[in-house]
């Protein structure tokens, strides 16, 4: 046959069945190098040999060599806020990867639909009324839910070009949104609500405990196990409605259970440490151009980098300086000019 | 530039100052008044329509008058600190005075309310932007500049409101009494060596964030003033910190403001803080209350150096802080404080398991 | 088996597409949809799948087909194997992946189109025959016995529309499966297909045996254009030409 000739480029998506799982242990080992040299660095000096006989210690007897206030440090403080921060990156990161999918769209993310920002709004309304508490997970939901809900409202309004109406809602939701969140910073009383708003809102995982990890996680790993166990879905779904429904799936129902996972994932991490920007869009780009875009593989491997990114990012946001910088503005910058190259890239892309 | 703007300011103090007292022959004749970004105004008779956008500017002038009487408008915040404080007993009327004048809460200008309460002095912060200025100045109001930071800086605006309101006899008081107690303070404490003064951390936040203060800032000031040494010297002036950065530094004794509801039995509980030495000696303590708030700059900045320097360094301490709370407040508002005042002001309730803090309650 | 009863579609009122249109694929039979631009095949395609509901008329039964849309653009960087695993989704359940019985289905229906060689090549980098024929090995990994097919022909070059026209006509003869194609190319019709459904732009339709449909009247009538169809029959192979005669000298010299 003639369409061997054909074949001018043949880029092979993926490496073998062997190189996937070392592809996944390279990347869970240097999740857990990561890990460890966050629990070993802070502003607070542990020896490296302390900070692992205190982790050790949970496992087996082991003879204290730590003074006690190493042992809060490690434990109490170190532990919740990078054990956060992993779930988090894996939590926006794989939502980001979904959400790419499901819209087609590389340049879609947590921010860019609106769900973000509607969280911001639903967790700062509920600062604003109730204070700090779990009232802000409520709130983040809440408000990524109806901001996502309103994103789809105003798509459905239009047929012809569905992709690029789906993220201009998402600009104008997210707008919308941070119109409002202004308007509560402007009302919130400047002595007493308005720092821990500003705070909040810039991201950071300083106020880690374990009671916020544990509802994190709860929300992520239950969020999770929805968009992993839907991996190849996803995949069908990317193909466009018209084509899933050929293919024999109810796009509309599969779509919403994804939707409402990454809500779930998205709040949950907004409310527990504000509005992290650029994990959710610039990781599941990487992941993609080392995996490709099956989302078999492109899931597990984004989750995996996004943890490994935010551990890394939050451990320099707080030992950088002395004074702490928000981790927000740590994934910006390193953030920003990834997406600038992936905008180039696709456009490049495009044009070829 | 901060260097000779610093040097300029203090001289324009200082000029204040003299004005004031030069000023006095004149009983409420025409007054020429320069405010701390260099304006001239020259005032016919006293304002008798005076309004406060600086959240901490309207008790000092309710101190200067001894009276709410004079102040058209205040900022919503000053009302609230009014209500929560003893100033608001003290002076039942503030509650009829307008609090609409800010966009929101926050100290930025709504004109046209502004306008509408005919002011013959607006007061407004002189270190947020031209803009916050001249908003108010297009309309022909004349609008007083105030800076912001040092005891210097307050200082020059209290002997400002006192020209403004036709006392400068009691501003110039108030601005030597403070003098008086600044040099008496440093004539106890100054010469105390480095390895002497205890490690001291103030918080204005604590709870979610902790927001430290850093150098050349008031609180700064006030530490170095009562003896002790500021861990948190090496910071921006106000930064966030972690607690990582808190366990490092190891305060001896810790400062909770009056911006956030923590008190020292939160961080006497929190597993995180047992092995700063400041809860291990139970060193924490929540600064007072008063007709302002101790921890910025205040009328009341005199009570807050004796109470920190009889916290920091019993032994040296100048004075009875109980009887100066009195005689203060005798001073600044002609009222006579029971004890059960001064245990509220002073969170006596809140601060009783606080080492040392004994020495401060009603015996 | 899948029928249209009567259906008609409009998408500005009082202006059919089609009306009063019956349709029933057979095992074995392939039914050549021929039209000018905007007389509505797609749409009828879209009916006939069941991803849109008919003005008019009904739809029966319940049973999978396998659509092969226009391999226009990717926008998703899949493999070839994976764009044909894509048509085992019916039978996986949500949270399901394809298994290793999913995975040699894949392979053989991409055997059958004799793409075996580029499995693991990127489909958005594939030709456009290979795309075509990737979609088609799609539609076959799903098992349905009706092949619904849009211009499966009409973006290739002359071998690739013959290996995909050879394609049909096998899958029809031998896995007896009921095909159902639109095309711009009346002697792709008159090549494999049994029977046709020309539709014109009044809105009315005929349909019967193809070379009985598609005569050069009818033609005529559909494109308004002047049709030759001229039978060819040299070295053992038989088969029709289709001429429009589109007058282009005259417009060329005058």
């Amino acid at each position: 046959m003639n369409q061997r000739s054909d074949i001018v480029e043949r880029a092979t998506v993926g490496a073998g069945r062997l190189g996937w799982a070392a592809l996944v242990a390279v990347l869970f080992a240097g999740l857990i190098a990561t890990l460890l040299w966050s629990i070993a660095s802070g502003r607070y000096p542990v020896p490296l040999g302390h900070v692992l006989a205190i982790l050790s210690a949970r496992l087996a007897e082991v003879t204290p060599v730590w003074s006690p206030t190493e042992l809060v440090v490690v434990e109490i403080v170190r532990l919740p806020r990078v054990l956060m921060a992993a779930v988090a990156g894996a939590g926006l990161s794989l939502s980001g990867a979904v959400l790419q999918g499901l819209f087609r769209n590389p340049l879609v993310g947590p921010q860019t639909i609106g769900a973000s920002s509607g969280a911001a709004l639903g967790g700062v309304t509920a600062i604003l009324f109730f204070g700090f508490g779990v009232g802000v997970q409520a709130g983040a939901f809440l408000g990524a839910a109806l901001a996502l809900a309103t994103v789809l409202a105003i798509h459905r309004s239009d047929g012809l070009s569905p992709i690029l109406t789906l993220v201009l809602a998402g600009v104008v939701v997210s707008a919308f949104c941070g119109a409002l969140v202004g308007l509560v910073t402007y009302v919130a009383d400047p002595e007493t609500k308005l720092p821990g708003i500003v705070f909040w809102l810039l991201g950071s995982f300083a106020a880690a405990t374990w009671p916020k990890l544990g509802l994190i996680c709860a929300c992520t790993a239950l969020s999770g196990a929805v968009m992993l166990g839907m991996r190849w879905r996803i995949n069908a779904l990317s193909l466009g409605d018209e084509d899933a429904r050929t293919l024999g799936i109810d796009p509309v129902r599969d779509r919403l259970i994804l939707l409402t996972a990454t809500c779930l994932a998205i709040s949950a991490q907004v409310a527990v440490s504000g509005t992290i920007g650029w994990v959710g869009l610039v990781i599941p780009n990487l992941a993609r151009m080392i995996v490709g875009s099956d989302h078999r593989r492109l899931l597990p491997v984004a989750t995996l980098m996004g943890a490994t990114f935010l551990v890394a990012a939050d451990t320099l946001a707080r030992d950088l300086t002395p004074a702490e910088i928000p981790v927000g503005i740590v994934t910006a910058i390193v953030g920003t000019p990834v997406f600038a190259y992936l905008l180039r890239r696709n456009a490049a892309g495009k044009a070829r | 530039m901060a260097p000779h703007r610093h040097a300029w300011r203090r001289r324009g103090a200082l000029a204040l100052i003299f004005a004031t007292l030069a000023a006095e022959p004149l009983p409420s004749a025409a007054a020429e008044i320069t405010d701390q970004r260099g304006k001239s105004f020259v005032f016919d008779k006293p304002a008798e329509r005076a309004v406060f956008l600086p959240m901490p500017a309207a008790s000092t002038y309710v101190a200067i008058n001894r009276s709410e009487r004079g102040i058209a408008g205040m900022n919503a915040a000053s009302a609230a600190a009014m209500r929560d404080g003893i100033l608001g007993r003290l002076f039942p009327g503030y509650a009829k005075i307008a609090t609409d004048i800010t966009l929101g809460a926050g100290t930025a200008a709504n004109v046209e309310t502004i306008l509408a309460l005919k002011p013959d002095a607006v007061f407004q912060w002189a270190t947020a932007g031209d803009d916050a200025l001249t908003t108010l100045e297009r309309t022909g109001l004349k609008v007083l500049g105030m800076r912001y930071g040092s005891q210097e800086d307050m200082a020059g605006y209290i002997a400002m409101m006192g020209q403004a309101a036709g006392q400068e006899q009691r501003a110039s008081e108030l601005v030597s009494r403070q003098a008086a107690q600044l040099s008496t303070m440093k004539a106890a404490l100054a010469d105390i060596p480095e390895s002497q003064r205890p490690r001291v951390l103030y918080l204005g936040r604590a709870s979610n964030a902790y927001r430290a203060a850093g150098p050349k800032t008031f609180n700064d000031f006030s530490i170095r003033l009562a003896g002790g040494a500021n861990v948190a010297a090496e910071t921006p002036p106000s930064a966030t910190v972690t607690i990582e950065q808190i366990l490092a530094w190891n305060p001896q004794v810790v400062l909770l403001g009056n911006f956030d509801t923590v008190m020292p039995a939160d961080l006497y509980a929190d597993p995180r803080w047992q092995g700063v030495e400041a809860v291990r000696s139970r060193r924490i303590y929540r600064m007072p209350l008063g007709g302002y708030r101790w921890d910025p700059p205040s009328q009341e900045s005199a009570l807050t150096w004796i109470w920190l320097a009889g916290l920091l360094h019993p032994d040296r301490a100048p004075g009875d802080l109980r009887s100066r709370m009195r005689s203060w407040y005798d001073f600044l508002y002609g009222h006579g404080l029971s004890d059960e005042e001064i245990d509220g002001i002073l969170f006596a309730r809140e601060n009783r398991s606080s080492t040392g803090y004994d020495r401060f309650l009603a015996r | 088996m899948i029928a249209l009863h009567d259906t008609g579609h409009w998408f500005q009122p009082s202006r059919w597409l089609f009306r009063d249109l019956s349709l029933t694929p057979t095992p074995g039979e392939i039914t050549a949809i021929l039209g000018p631009n905007g007389t509505g095949k797609t749409t009828l395609l879209r009916i006939l799948c069941g991803t849109l509901a008919p003005r008019a008329g009904s739809r029966a039964g319940a049973e999978a087909i396998g659509y092969v849309p226009q391999a226009l653009n990717a926008d998703q960087g899949y493999s070839a194997l994976e764009m044909v695993l894509l048509g085992r989704s019916r039978f996986l359940g949500r949270f399901q992946s394809p298994g290793r019985k999913d995975l040699a289905r894949a392979r053989e229906c991409l055997a059958e189109v004799g793409l075996s060689a580029i499995a693991e090549a990127r489909y958005d980098r594939l030709s456009g025959g290979q795309r075509q024929l990737v979609l088609l090995a799609r539609a076959l990994a799903s098992d349905a016995r009706i092949l619904v097919l849009d211009e499966p022909a009409s973006a290739l070059d002359l071998a690739n529309q013959g290996i995909v026209l050879r394609l049909l006509h096998r899958l029809s003869r031998d896995n007896h499966l009921a095909i159902l194609f639109t095309t711009h190319h009346p002697e792709h019709a008159l090549g494999i297909a049994d029977k046709a459904l020309l539709m014109f732009r009044d809105g009315t339709h005929i349909q019967g045996p193809v070379e009985a449909v598609a005569d050069e009247a009818n033609l005529a009538r559909m494109y308004g254009v002047p049709v030759r169809r001229i039978a060819i029959d040299t070295e053992g192979q038989a088969g029709f030409a289709i001429v429009p005669l589109h007058q282009l000298k005259q417009a060329i010299a005058s």
